[in-house]
């Protein structure tokens, strides 16, 4: 447990440190700013500002299309990735330490520090109260958890790629596709009779947010669905670990 | 290869499929109604179904349909950048996928918008033989039922100054519940409208159309009669008398006295134009249930405080003129809303004169400053003292008799609150006043109050955001990098 809150703390401070990080979180934070002003001047949002959550979180805005799936591959290409490029991966598996401490730590070390990239947006909200808009809380709320876990579950599968190879375009580039894939594939079948349909529609992450999340509702099987969806990913990457050491 | 590495290969191979099957296996068991729960974050929990509207998904037969058909079809709705349309959506597709849930497999949701391929969008359209409006399709079996956008939400249009238009109630769990509960009857309650006597749904056949088009989408059958005679004899469940003008022939005299003797429910509205033997007549029936109308206009000052501008010719009712107590109105109370009562008749409660069988309650009632115009001059004269008004009376029997009737009663002091532009804003009133008479007040719905947020930033209130999300925050940010990477080197 030592070595695991040890790495931990390593992953976070180097995330901490690295001058790239904060260029990608101005990058976030100016784009989510954009979408967010631009969200504003919408006439229906003005008209009812109920609508905000929705239409920033919701299937129809750039976030959740544009966003979400690009930045966490660009947080987890230097998980592991970077690791391999700079050789360091090795010693790093001989430590005295599991592999699946060092995936665990690697990856909620991401997590804990993708909520500085939240944070902003949070602030965003904070400042728009402060300006004397009346926000409806329950629903902004819902929507932030909705884009928190599924920046989670992107996270996951950026770690996942990133354990490929030393190669950090290839990482980050089969992270951001594995997302969309994740986006996309379940859009394109949604409208396929039969079961397909019905778990194409299941697993639509934008259809969550809206009929969920961004509704101010908690829906026990869209947290579930990114919870597992994560943890899966996870567990492909101790997978994908062990195997090197096996099979190189 | 060597055998080994092969092996291992397959191991690992197979522990990764291990790990996607059990992930699939949780998810497709957490998918299961069962296995579901939605938690409401708002403070009010009016993001859920109501619990009449789950218990009657739970009923609902194997194999039912749901079409919804999210169009944005009317243009005035659309106009000056109006939310209606997806604030609506927003909540239809909330709700429906709770419905979906709770109904538990046996009900399958299909849900067709603007960006559904056209191909499908025109197939279920000629399939469900859908018209302009209809936004759900519910199917049972040989039943189904159609339920209108109008329906879902009661809506202010957009005004000609630019106001964008906007959902001032919203009616989802109550049409779906009641959409459901029709669909699981075998039969539905059959409500009887007297037409002989006159009065202004008698004298409108398009009003009389509306208010049997609101009953029918509310799950009750409707029929006009010529009176109270025809209602027994149909077996009817409730008889409504709405506006009557002239007095009963003595053969639907006595058929009104028996329906009362037999404590079946009655809607009874007569306002100021009703004739006065008809008045006596009813006055008399009802006496011992303590309930009596009056004669005389309610007026009362407009809420506005505009001196000199008064409600005579309609009578704006807030929640705070209803009882808290009963199940009609705390509902409405709850969900904030604000019912009118065009050109009202003074009602007044007998407890002393009336039976020690009944309750009674007053449901709805004036301002303190009202007063009742005699003179004809529309203004508080020296006769006429302010003092709160009964707009409407409720009498039930605190036991029931011997057939499980309670002789429930609610009076009206204006017909025209059931007529027009007031039948749509009354339309919660009169379904739970119907719903109470037919003692299915247990079958509360979920009303929402549907409040509007709107916010219209000032040019220099919108810079000022503006700098701060796209300049400031990314600046600083950008700073505090440059400061990393220099302290760094």
């Amino acid at each position: 447990m030592k070595a695991f809150f040890a790495l931990f703390r390593r992953e976070l401070f180097s995330l901490a440190v690295a001058p790239y990080v904060y260029l990608l979180l101005a990058i976030w934070f100016l784009l989510n700013g954009m979408v967010f002003i631009a969200s504003l001047e919408r006439p229906a949002v003005q008209n009812d500002l109920t609508l905000l959550p929705q239409v920033l979180f919701g299937s129809q805005g750039l976030l959740m299309w544009l966003l979400i799936p690009v930045f966490p591959p660009l947080i987890t290409l230097r998980l592991f990735a970077e690791e391999q490029r700079l050789g360091t991966l090795e010693a790093l598996l001989t430590a005295p330490i599991s592999d699946a401490a060092v995936v665990l730590a690697k990856y909620l070390a991401a997590c804990l520090f993708f909520l500085l990239f939240w944070g902003g947006v949070l602030l965003l909200f904070l400042l728009l109260q402060w300006q004397g808009a009346p926000i409806v809380w329950s629903r902004a709320a819902g929507g932030f958890l909705g884009a928190l876990l599924t920046s989670y579950l992107f996270l996951g599968a950026g770690l996942f790629l990133s354990s490929w190879s030393g190669n950090l375009v290839l990482a980050a580039g089969g992270g951001a596709a594995a997302n969309y894939f994740l986006l996309i594939l379940p859009a394109l079948l949604s409208d396929v009779p039969g079961p397909t349909g019905a778990v194409a529609r299941a697993i639509f992450i934008p259809g969550h947010l809206d009929k969920a999340f961004a509704a101010g509702l908690l829906d026990s099987f869209a947290v579930a669905y990114f919870l597992l969806g994560a943890g899966l990913f996870v567990f492909l990457t101790w997978v994908r670990l062990v195997s090197r050491r096996w099979v190189p | 290869m060597s055998f080994r590495r092969l092996g291992l290969s397959l191991l690992i191979t197979a522990a990764a499929l291990a790990g996607i099957a059990l992930v699939s296996a949780l998810l497709y068991g957490l998918a299961q109604p069962r296995w579901r729960w939605r938690w409401d974050l708002s403070r009010q929990q009016q993001g859920s179904l109501s619990s009449r509207t789950t218990e009657a998904l739970e009923q609902i037969p194997e194999e039912s349909r749901c079409i919804a058909f999210l169009l944005e079809e009317y243009e005035a709705l659309r106009s000056y950048g109006s939310a209606v349309y997806p604030r609506a959506f927003q909540r239809l597709r909330a709700l429906l996928e709770e419905a979906r849930i709770v109904a538990d497999g046996k009900l399958e949701i299909e849900i067709l918008n603007s960006q559904s391929s056209p191909v499908d969008l025109d197939r279920a359209i000629r399939d469900w033989n859908r018209q302009l409006g209809e936004c759900l399709i519910l199917q049972a079996g040989e039943q189904r039922q159609v339920i209108r956008f109008e329906d879902l939400f009661v809506l202010s249009l957009p005004s000609a100054q630019g106001q964008a238009a906007r959902i001032r109630q919203e009616r989802i769990d109550d049409a779906l519940g009641d959409a459901v509960l029709r669909l699981n009857r075998k039969s539905l309650p059959v409500i009887a409208l007297t037409k002989a006597n006159g009065g202004p749904l008698a004298r409108n056949p398009q009003l009389e159309q509306a208010f049997a088009a609101l009953l029918a989408a509310e799950g009750y059958a409707f029929q006009a009669v010529d009176g109270p005679l025809e209602a027994l004899e149909i077996g009817a469940d409730l008889l409504c008398v709405l506006g009557q003008e002239q007095a009963f022939a003595p053969s639907q005299a006595a058929a009104a006295e028996q329906w009362l003797q037999e404590e079946r429910p009655l809607l009874l509205a007569l306002g100021p134009a009703a004739d006065p033997t008809a008045v006596e007549f009813w006055n008399q029936q009802l006496t011992a249930k303590g309930l009596q109308f009056e004669p005389g206009l309610v007026c009362q000052p407009d809420r506005r405080g505009m001196e000199g501008s008064n409600q005579c010719e309609v009578l704006e009712i807030l929640p705070q003129q209803m009882s808290p107590q009963h199940p009609v109105t705390r509902r409405l109370i709850e969900a904030g809303r604000t019912l009118v009562a065009p050109g009202s008749r003074p009602l007044r409660l007998q407890h002393q004169g009336g039976s020690n069988d009944y309750t009674r309650d007053r449901l709805l009632r004036s301002s303190g400053k009202a007063w009742i115009e005699i003179n004809g001059d529309w203004a508080a004269g020296p006769k006429e003292g302010r003092a709160i008004q009964s707009l409407a009376l409720v009498a039930d029997r605190w036991q029931a008799n011997a057939d499980g009737r309670l002789g429930r009663t609610l009076l009206l002091g204006s017909p025209y609150m059931m007529t027009g532009q007031a039948l749509a804003l009354n339309r919660d009133f009169l379904s739970a006043g119907v719903r109470w008479l037919l003692q299915e007040e247990d079958q509360a719905s979920g009303l929402v109050a549907m409040e509007s947020r709107p916010w219209r930033p000032s040019y220099q209130s919108l810079n000022r955001l503006s700098k701060l999300a796209v300049l400031a925050l990314p600046g600083l940010t950008l700073l505090l990098g440059l400061l990393v990477f220099w302290r760094r080197r």
